[in-house]
């Protein structure tokens, strides 16, 4: 009672100041009119000056995509949007969303052709993919979900490989031209820089895992692979300098899987629908600061659709305990700690529920289910709710990615 | 003239403090209220003065804000009330009201209102042309033509010029 009658009075009370805020604009915008009409050009004073600290809190909150025209306001809006500080605010706003690549389809060719940037025109020779007799050309878009509805988006970007790697709005392709190689590239900013393969070509099985490293304030990337005689390899490089170096990783691969990169370490869930393999004890895990490799025992057996992924900052594992009943796990450090249970999930008559990614606003968790069907389920409400997608996105080619501002070169 | 948060007897016993507008309105403020700025709080705690003179915040700005700091002072409210309040709050408001908002907030460092009202102008701008953005913060455009063109063209990001308003 007491606190509803207090709302009432909190919600007249707005209405007074409202109502004299009313009258002392109208007072005030006529004062203003006339100080325009006595000295036009004094009338920009009237407007207040907002500062830099404000603007910032305020653009720090836009979509990315209206970033793409407003930062074009004055010198002074794009050095903000540019720097660093801003780029990882925005980044650490935005929320997840799945990138991936589908065939080009021929009908595009032509009619796109304009709009289309194409990937490997910028590191080699080729200036007009239409030229290019490619085998298969891709497109790059994501899918995001946004209040129960998954939205396309379009880069308008054309490559000829898959996508490898992804991490903090940065994604490493694969250059399907004569000459090969990797690309690093933010797909939002359209930057890219040319990489070498690894060392070996082709490889028998391989994955790759992009990652940020603190201590050197640069991002890495991590090729396991086996080679013709079925050895196990791990090699690195470091962005900043191209070149691979060799690392003495754990013999027996980790392979199948994408690693997934939290809690600063690079982590390997060994993937169940290989032969002899039908479920995991542990994870791999590498640190990015000091690259030393552990072997890390998951909470409760991992089968076949159970996988790890990062999850409110930290490393989340989503385990099927029975037919109606999954559990999610959380990993807060590699220093010691123990994986603890954060909620359960039942889920009666949902088979092979293969976790995708965590929300990073909202923390719902995003699951596929056979047939390419995309479900969330928000811990808070426990909705499990069944999302309408587009026939264009396919899951098994995409990977959890956050479009940001992000450059390998800060 | 001096305006009362309207909370009644009960908070009328507690330490209150009254708050000047540049224009010269005064508002009478709980302590518990006013101590939710950072600025008002370090003022208190500095000297023993009751009234505090705003020299860059008006009057309707300034009962906007004690409106929004009394309501966040009162215990009696749960946080989601608080939040749908927060809501209300900037529900409506026109853009320019907002700009003496967030500027207030800012001066007085009450960080959460300055978020939400940050949200809603980012809200009410993520649709805009760059000539409205320009128009309401009075914003000279210090490109030339040319440069803005080399610019665009320099620095080009994925997506296309989408559907964008102008009022």
């Amino acid at each position: 009672m007491n606190t509803k009658s207090m709302v009432v009075k909190t919600s007249s009370l707005l209405k007074l100041v409202e109502q004299r805020i009313q009258s002392k604009r109208e007072l005030e915008q006529n004062r203003k009119k006339q100080r325009c009409e006595n000295e036009p050009q004094d009338s920009f004073a009237v407007v207040p000056e907002i500062p830099d600290e404000c603007i910032f809190d305020i653009i720090v909150r836009l979509p990315i995509e209206s970033l793409q025209t407003l930062r074009f306001v004055c010198k002074s809006w794009y050095g903000i949007v540019n720097s660093p500080v801003f780029i990882n605010a925005h980044f650490q706003r935005s929320d997840i969303g799945l990138i991936f690549f589908t065939p080009v389809e021929k009908a595009l060719l032509s009619s796109d052709a304009k709009i289309n940037f194409f990937v490997e025109s910028k590191v080699s020779e080729v200036h007009h993919w239409t030229l290019f007799d490619a085998p298969s050309l891709f497109q790059i878009k994501c899918m995001e979900i946004k209040d129960g509805k998954s939205i396309i988006k379009d880069y308008n970007t054309t490559c000829t490989g898959e996508i490898i790697a992804a991490c903090n709005g940065l994604i490493v392709l694969k250059n399907r031209m004569k000459r090969g190689g990797l690309i690093i590239m933010n797909p939002v900013t359209r930057e890219l820089k040319p990489l070498p393969l690894g060392t070996i070509f082709p490889t028998r099985s391989e994955s790759y895992g992009l990652a940020f490293c603190h201590e050197s304030s640069g991002y890495k990337l991590v090729h396991l692979f086996e080679d013709d005689l079925e050895y196990t390899c791990w090699e690195i490089m470091d962005i900043g300098s191209g070149s691979w170096r060799v690392v003495n990783g754990p013999p027996n691969g980790y392979f199948g899987y994408r690693p997934i990169f939290a809690i600063g370490a690079l982590h390997w869930l060994r993937d169940l629908h290989w032969p002899q393999v039908d479920h995991n004890e542990y994870m791999v895990s590498m640190t990015l600061d000091d690259e030393q490799f552990m072997k890390i025992q998951l909470p409760s057996i991992g089968r076949i659709s159970d996988r790890i992924f990062e999850m409110d900052r930290f490393l989340g594992f989503v385990s099927r305990e029975d037919t109606n009943r999954i559990d999610v796990w959380m990993l807060r450090s590699l220093s010691g700690e123990s994986w603890e249970k954060k909620f359960s999930i039942s889920v009666d008559g949902f088979r092979n529920m293969v976790p995708l990614y965590c929300g990073r606003v909202h923390g719902e968790l995003v699951f596929k289910c056979t047939d390419n069907d995309i479900y969330t389920f928000d811990h808070h409400s426990r909705l499990l709710r069944k999302i309408e997608v587009s026939k264009e996105f396919y899951t098994n080619f995409s990977l959890p990615h956050v479009n940001s501002l992000i450059s390998w070169r800060r | 003239m001096v305006t009362t948060d309207e909370k009644g007897p009960l908070t009328a016993k507690k330490k209150s403090v009254i708050i000047r507008s540049c224009d010269g309105d005064e508002f009478l403020v709980s302590e518990s209220a006013a101590v939710l700025s950072t600025s008002l709080k370090k003022i208190l705690e500095e000297k023993e003065d009751r009234l505090i003179h705003l020299s860059d915040i008006d009057n309707k700005t300034l009962a906007m804000v004690i409106a929004y700091l009394s309501t966040h002072a009162d215990d009696g409210l749960s946080d989601d009330l608080k939040r749908s309040f927060d809501q209300e709050f900037v529900s409506g408001k026109e853009f320019d009201v907002l700009k003496y908002l967030v500027l207030a907030t800012d001066t007085l460092q009450v960080t959460c209102l300055c978020y939400t009202v940050a949200k809603k102008m980012a809200d009410i701008m993520k649709n805009k042309l760059v000539e409205w953005v320009r128009r309401e913060f009075d914003i000279q455009n210090d490109y030339t033509p040319e440069a803005e063109a080399e610019i665009r063209r320099l620095d080009a990001w994925a997506w296309d010029d989408r559907q964008l308003e102008d009022d």
